[in-house]
């Protein structure tokens, strides 16, 4: 049973579980189990897919006179939903009090993501623009009243990398390729991505040459757009005219044409003020 | 409790200089007590807001520097002179360090340990060939546990004259995976099996890019280096899945892993070796 209104284009938001009841989702890649018995909860989960999964299915126990919800963007030979055997993954939060409440919050990555066009990108003098790139989301799972942290888990693994000038300086994030389009109405909706939509201004007498972008996921936050895509702030990326790179700035909000948007998580660490976010790679390959 | 110890004491020491003994001991106890509790206090305040290393440094400064006060309180109290005990400490300390060369020894290169800071308390070290986790160093030695959680005490002298190598010191790693295919197999599908398996591994770095190596004609097969980075506390994670996805791969690509392999040749001058096809069920010693 779902509490508020959660329509079948998302999967976030907070759910009620009886007893005995188990409820099934799959977001992107990530097929996950929940079943909650007198005072213990226990989560499973399995991998099935790759990063540009678009499956969002969720089979909540009905209760009532209450259809159970499923919505389905997959291919209509699902495989079956039944809560698989403990597995190695199987995880129990188990609570004094018997609590039926559950809350499903996406997160943004714990570590900064490098970001990388599939095709090399080329930004002429003086000119600007919008890339639209997207990232991995992590899954909150949040258990009682007032909801206290069960997991997080990535709902897809990316690679780790090194974005640094030398392997002894730097720092470990995460890699993922992107299309890195110019218009975010191409980009399908992926239920465990979220889209940043990075400016990119190249002020400096040479191109501008984009192999990859490091994205400070950690102090970002993550709002909820239309058709259940997810958002995070506006990113602005400038070269001077000098060809050094000026500070990331973060707007507060996701871009102007994202009507209501609705904050889901906040920055995980606190905004890194009068810090220099090095935000272009290549500082090891020479991007630019 | 004085008449007590003047009827065993009275000839030895006056009353004067029983009491002043008393003193020592009590600003002995109490000093020694004192300096552990702010050493301590010291530590729990400062613990948040540094390493385990510098913690353990400003412990000691502390402990140590208390301890030098109590005992030149000690030595006021029992009416010494400084500037005579300095005259005497020179003699003694040639003494003493023909006596504890080897202490002095150690004790000097824990100093230069301290000061120098090759590694910190908790970082992975190999000393010789041992290789462990640094629990602390000491004024005398390093205490390591090794991870077959053995407690190893290594002399600082031993430390500063040995090759150390910091496992901990930087936080990516490369592992080089040694492999051989069979000559008859195509060295570019090798490299783009490899390839492929390193980028679907998410322990496996994206950049700093493996590296593909070929070694040499083997004696058995075609011999090259993988190379890969991961984050330090991966290693060991991404190493065994990578030698599981390779075996894996190659079983379903194919592609023979040699073993060492022996041709017999008989030379001109001699007979051919004679062969024979033994069917199955017939065991009968033959050549």
């Amino acid at each position: 049973m779902v509490d508020d209104n959660n329509g079948p284009d998302h999967w976030w938001g907070d759910y009620t579980l009886e007893s005995g009841q188990t409820a099934f989702w799959q977001v992107g890649p990530l097929r996950f189990w929940l079943a909650r018995s007198d005072r213990e909860w226990r989560f499973t989960s399995e991998r099935v897919g790759d990063a540009l999964d678009e499956t969002l299915r969720c089979e909540l126990p009905a209760t009532g006179t209450e259809p159970s919800g499923e919505s389905s963007t997959g291919p209509s030979s699902e495989p079956s939903t039944a809560m698989p055997d403990a597995g190695q993954d199987e995880q129990r939060f188990v609570c004094r009090q018997p609590a039926s409440r559950l809350r499903l919050t996406p997160l943004l990555a714990d570590r900064p993501m490098v970001v990388s066009p599939q095709t090399r990108l080329l930004l002429p003098p003086r000119e600007e623009a919008t890339l639209y790139l997207s990232t991995i989301a992590w899954l909150r799972v949040e258990i009682g009243e007032p909801p206290v942290e069960f997991l997080q888990l990535p709902l897809y693994r990316p690679s780790d990398t090194w974005f640094g000038p030398s392997t002894m300086a730097g720092e470990l994030c995460y890699a993922l390729k992107t299309r890195a389009r110019l218009q975010a109405e191409n980009l399908p909706v992926r239920p465990h991505r979220a889209l940043s939509a990075v400016r990119v201004r190249n002020r400096a007498q040479d191109s501008l040459i984009v192999d990859s972008i490091k994205l400070p996921l950690p102090h970002m936050s993550l709002f909820a757009g239309q058709n259940g895509r997810l958002w995070t702030e506006q990113v602005t990326l400038e070269r001077r005219e000098t060809g050094e790179f000026a500070a990331l700035e973060l707007d507060p909000r996701p871009p102007a044409h994202i009507s209501e948007p609705k904050k889901l998580s906040g920055p995980r660490k606190p905004p890194a003020r009068g810090v220099l976010i090095r935000a272009f790679g290549g500082l090891m390959g020479g991007s630019r | 409790m004085l008449a007590f110890i003047d009827l065993g004491l009275g000839d030895l020491f006056s009353r004067e200089q029983l009491m002043v003994l008393l003193r020592v001991v009590i600003v002995v106890v109490v000093g020694w007590l004192v300096a552990r509790l702010a050493a301590a206090t010291i530590v729990r305040a400062v613990r948040r807001r540094t390493t385990q290393h510098s913690a353990m440094i400003v412990r000691r400064v502390v402990f140590y520097s208390l301890l030098v006060l109590v005992l030149l309180i000690c030595l006021d109290q029992l009416g010494l002179q400084i500037s005579v005990l300095l005259g005497a400490a020179g003699i003694l300390t040639v003494a003493i360090g023909f006596a504890s060369q080897t202490s002095a020894s150690n004790l000097v290169s824990g100093l230069f340990l301290l000061a120098e800071r090759p590694f910190l308390v908790g970082n992975v070290i190999r000393v010789d060939d041992v290789t462990g986790e640094v629990l602390s160093i000491d004024l005398l030695s390093v205490k390591l546990r090794t991870f077959d959680n053995l407690y190893v005490r290594v002399p600082n002298e031993t430390i500063i004259k040995s090759r150390v190598t910091n496992l901990s010191h930087f936080p990516i790693r490369r592992f080089d995976m040694k492999l051989s295919v069979a000559y008859q197999e195509d060295l570019e599908k090798v490299r783009t099996i490899l390839t492929d398996i390193a980028e679907r591994n998410p322990l496996c770095l994206v950049e700093p890019a493996p590296v593909f190596i070929f070694l040499g004609f083997g004696d058995s097969g075609l011999e090259m280096q993988f190379s890969v980075w991961a984050k330090r506390e991966a290693l060991l994670e991404m190493r065994n899945s990578m030698y599981f996805e390779v075996k894996q791969a190659f079983d379903a690509m194919d592609i023979e892993i040699p073993f060492p392999h022996r041709s017999l040749h008989a030379s001109s001058g001699t007979a051919p070796i004679p062969v024979r096809v033994v069917e199955q069920g017939d065991r009968s010693p033959s050549s």
